[in-house]
């Protein structure tokens, strides 16, 4: 039994420790995974909360056959994508250019790359990658919505191929192949923005 | 620790916030969800009460019309029989041969109460009149079959044949 499923078990018996841990666990990966659906950091927060409240309202439903994370992601997607439906629209960049809180989505989108860098990293590397990483993340949002999420949940999250599969609900080789269109698309927008491949 | 707006304390209060509310909002829908089915079984019955009604009425109406259409059929042979008393002649006797096709009876008379006497002495020599009816009126066809003592009126047309007005059993 893993760590979150260990947490998870000690929300069910009532320890409230377990669930706030897995909250801090996982609350900025959550909100850095619904910015790309929803580019405004206040809903995306809001929305992270939305689906933490979720679960702790219905806390028998997580069923521990799918990793905690998986279940997660999946109800702040619906979250996200039920906003969307209700509001009409996804913000625009512009939208975000325009908006107050551009410093505050920016600082956080570079403070997640900076942690997720790190976390593979040593110091001395990751300046280098950090740049890289950036890049990375501004071709992200230049493609499509769902390779932006494919290549987010595998690539950046380490989710497995069948992990992506239940959050996007999508088939294996459905996901198989957004996976390689997603990678081709970033790929050839890196290059347009003049990102140099290292042999 | 990521640049963040809220802390994780706030954060994780907000979740149990919005937990809170969520639940109540639950609660007001649950008892919302029931005052509608108690309300969705009272509008129901009423509705089903509605359509008895109107089932009922429409179909008392329905007879009524009938009736009605009934009496409008009476009405008017009634109406022409009074007509008839007055201008045209009355036989009595039976009827002996009904041509649906052809649309007259043919009748045995028995007694003739004439009111014009060109007619009476026609109808004196007959035995049997032939009289032309519509077939499609329904007034007539729920009256017309072989029987004895019945009282017709009748009048000629156009063409010189003896038409039916009336029949009384």
């Amino acid at each position: 039994m893993n760590a979150d499923s260990l947490d998870y078990q000690k929300f069910l018996v009532g320890d409230i420790k377990g669930f706030e841990n897995l909250v801090i666990k996982y609350k900025d990966n959550l909100i850095f995974f619904i910015l790309k659906y929803i580019k405004d950091i206040n809903l995306a927060e809001d929305i992270a909360q939305d689906a933490f409240a979720e679960v702790f309202i219905n806390k028998d439903r997580y069923n521990f056959k799918n990793t905690f994370k998986t279940y997660l992601f999946t109800i702040a997607r619906n979250k996200a994508i039920d906003y969307i439906r209700r509001f009409g629209r996804e913000l625009s960049s512009e939208d975000i250019f325009e908006s107050v809180q551009y410093d505050e989505l920016t600082d956080f989108k570079e403070a997640m790359i900076e942690n997720l860098n790190n976390r593979y990293k040593s110091p001395d590397e990751s300046v280098i990658i950090n740049e890289n990483y950036r890049l990375v993340h501004d071709g992200l949002d230049k493609i499509k919505k769902d390779y932006s999420v494919v290549i987010h949940l595998i690539d950046i999250e380490g989710l497995t191929y069948a992990e992506a599969a239940q959050i996007m609900k999508k088939t294996m080789p459905q996901i198989k192949v957004l996976v390689h269109r997603a990678r081709k698309s970033l790929a050839k927008t890196l290059r347009e923005d003049g990102f140099i491949y290292e042999n | 620790m990521v640049l963040f707006m809220k802390t994780d304390r706030e954060f994780i209060d907000g979740i149990y916030l919005k937990a809170k509310e969520y639940e109540s909002r639950e609660k007001t829908k649950q008892n919302k969800t029931n005052i509608f089915s108690y309300k969705t079984m009272k509008l129901s019955i009423a509705l089903m009460a509605a359509v008895l009604t109107l089932t009922v009425g429409m179909f008392g109406y329905r007879m009524l019309d009938k009736r009605d259409s009934n009496k409008d059929l009476l009405q008017e042979p009634l109406a022409l029989s009074v007509r008839s008393m007055r201008d045209s002649n009355i036989i009595k006797g039976r009827i002996k041969r009904i041509n649906v096709k052809k649309e007259y009876i043919v009748v045995r008379t028995s007694e003739i109460i004439s009111f014009n006497e060109e007619y009476d002495k026609e109808l004196k020599i007959k035995k049997n009149i032939k009289i032309y009816y519509d077939t499609s009126s329904n007034y007539f066809n729920s009256r017309i079959s072989i029987k004895t003592n019945v009282k017709i009126y009748i009048d000629k047309d156009i063409q010189g044949n003896w038409i039916l007005l009336d029949i009384e059993s």
